[in-house]
């Protein structure tokens, strides 16, 4: 679904060269879920925002179904952790933007909207405005305005990183939700290893020192992803690439 | 808030009640400070004539006119330089340039180009007002979230829709700030170009009256100046207010 094909970000700044990554390849099956993990600068994000095509790579390139990727596409749904809505429209606006976008016009707009506010349960917060939401309701309606514009590929950035422990849980296993629903393949940036685990079939281990080198890691546990040991073997696994670079960067 | 709304008017009236001490008292010639109801008098009896009201209206029309006028072509500039890096590259330095020369520097050359007539009153307005409105609009525009504009891009939000969805909500706020700057710059340029060349106005009257020594007369017009810019900028709050609901 997605291929990853010697992909190079290097960003040059007063005539120095800060490199991001070099050479990375990967694929993406249709209806995985991936994530992305390593430390703050790896990349993780540069490299999603590629796949969304709001940046360029320095080299290299992105393909979904076999297509070059060359700008933003109703294809791909994005959820940010930072202002995820727009602020001055309401819970319901904000959905039926995202239809409009895709063309959708006339009164079904707002009957559209609630069916995917009914998917995450906020149907009785249609009304109000994103600053009347908390974190993770906020979080929520993001994946139902990303459900809305019908895409195959959901690419979260660090969705749930500004929430509670707890919340966090709960949003977790929201997505796990969605995910088994509408069977969409999903890219989620994290630096969190449990979610990482916790959520996907496979885990992109990105590295800030080897540039070259990253490790993939498979999960391969029944769902729902338990912390038995072998989840917590795999953390292990896991935090040992990814504490080297943390302690020498 | 309750209390503090409630309370709003303590202030001019503790001024008032000294203003009318000091006339009642003699402390202060009634030539140079006219007692309190010298000006209701003088109010009264325009407004019975009915000059009170002409003025009133076409001091009110000129502040109108420029005004919109500015917010039409302050906004939709700000709007194009705020986006368009090649707009604002372009109109940057010009703005920069012309924002510094006071509106009443202009009256000698807009009465040469466009007479005495409304033309150069609404012109001394439009120009004052103007500033502020592009000014805000292009930073309201240039400071929306990056975020969100990111979101926009990813959603193929383009042309009107992106437009009317997103860079205008988004630059609302900065607007409507540029916005009541420009409207109380505009009645300050009105008054001023009423003073110099006109003869209708509030301006001109308060001018007028100087010149037969009617003080109790400038006074009213002062007062009516203050009341008119009070409840215009009530009207452009109304529009905050508005913009506040998401904020």
């Amino acid at each position: 679904m997605i291929k990853v094909e010697n992909l190079n970000k290097i960003y040059s700044k007063n005539g120095r060269d800060l490199v991001v990554f070099e050479d990375l390849s990967f694929e993406v099956q249709t209806g995985e879920f991936l994530s992305l993990v390593g430390p703050t600068g790896c990349g993780k994000t540069t490299l999603l925002n590629i796949i969304a095509g709001l940046e360029r790579p320095t080299a290299g390139r992105v393909l979904i179904r076999d297509r070059e990727v060359n700008g933003p596409g109703l294809d791909r749904g994005l959820v940010f952790q930072e202002a995820p809505l727009f602020p001055w429209k309401t819970v319901s606006g904000n959905i039926e933007l995202a239809l409009k976008a895709k063309g959708i016009e006339g009164r079904n707009l707002r009957e559209l909207s609630r069916e995917f506010l009914e998917t995450v349960g906020l149907v009785k917060w249609a009304d109000y405005y994103p600053k009347e939401l908390s974190g993770g309701m906020k979080q929520k309606v993001a994946l139902a305005k990303a459900l809305a514009q019908d895409p195959e590929i959901l690419l979260l950035d660090e969705p749930f990183g500004a929430l509670d422990a707890q919340t966090r849980m709960i949003m977790q296993e929201e997505l796990l939700k969605i995910w088994e629903r509408f069977r969409k393949t999903i890219l989620l940036v994290t630096h969190s290893i449990d979610e990482s685990i916790f959520l996907s079939d496979r885990v992109i281990v990105l590295s800030s020192r080897l540039k070259g080198a990253r490790e993939v890691i498979e999960v391969g546990l029944p769902r729902p992803h338990l912390p038995t040991e072998k989840f917590w073997k795999l953390r292990t696994q896991i935090w040992e690439i990814i504490r080297d670079e943390v302690l020498e960067p | 808030m309750a209390s503090k709304r409630s309370f709003w008017w303590w202030s001019p009236l503790l001024v008032l009640l000294a203003w009318e001490l000091a006339s009642q008292r003699g402390w202060v010639s009634p030539q140079l400070l006219p007692p309190l109801e010298a000006v209701g008098g003088a109010f009264l009896s325009l407004f019975s004539s009915g000059d009170l009201v002409r003025h009133l209206g076409i001091s009110l029309l000129r502040v109108i006119l420029g005004f919109s006028l500015a917010t039409l072509v302050g906004v939709s500039l700000g709007m194009a330089m705020g986006w368009f890096r090649r707009w604002r590259g372009f109109f940057d330095p010009l703005v920069e340039i012309l924002r510094p020369i006071p509106p009443m520097a202009w009256i000698p050359l807009a009465i040469l180009w466009m007479g005495i007539g409304e033309a150069s009153k609404i012109y001394i307005i439009f120009y004052g007002a103007f500033f502020p409105i592009v000014i805000n609009t292009t930073l309201g525009v240039k400071s929306i979230d990056e975020n969100l504009l990111k979101m926009a891009r990813s959603m193929n939000l383009k042309g009107w829709l992106l437009f009317k969805e997103v860079i205008f909500p988004g630059s609302l706020p900065a607007v409507v700030t540029g916005l009541r700057i420009g409207l109380g710059v505009g009645w300050m340029c009105l008054v001023a170009a009423e003073l110099i060349a006109a003869e209708s106005g509030v301006g001109y009257l308060i001018e007028e009256s100087k010149e037969l020594l009617r003080t109790d007369r400038v006074v009213l017009g002062m007062l009516l100046i203050g009341a008119l810019g009070i409840l215009s900028d009530w009207g452009v709050r109304s529009l905050e207010k508005y913009v506040r609901r998401w904020l």
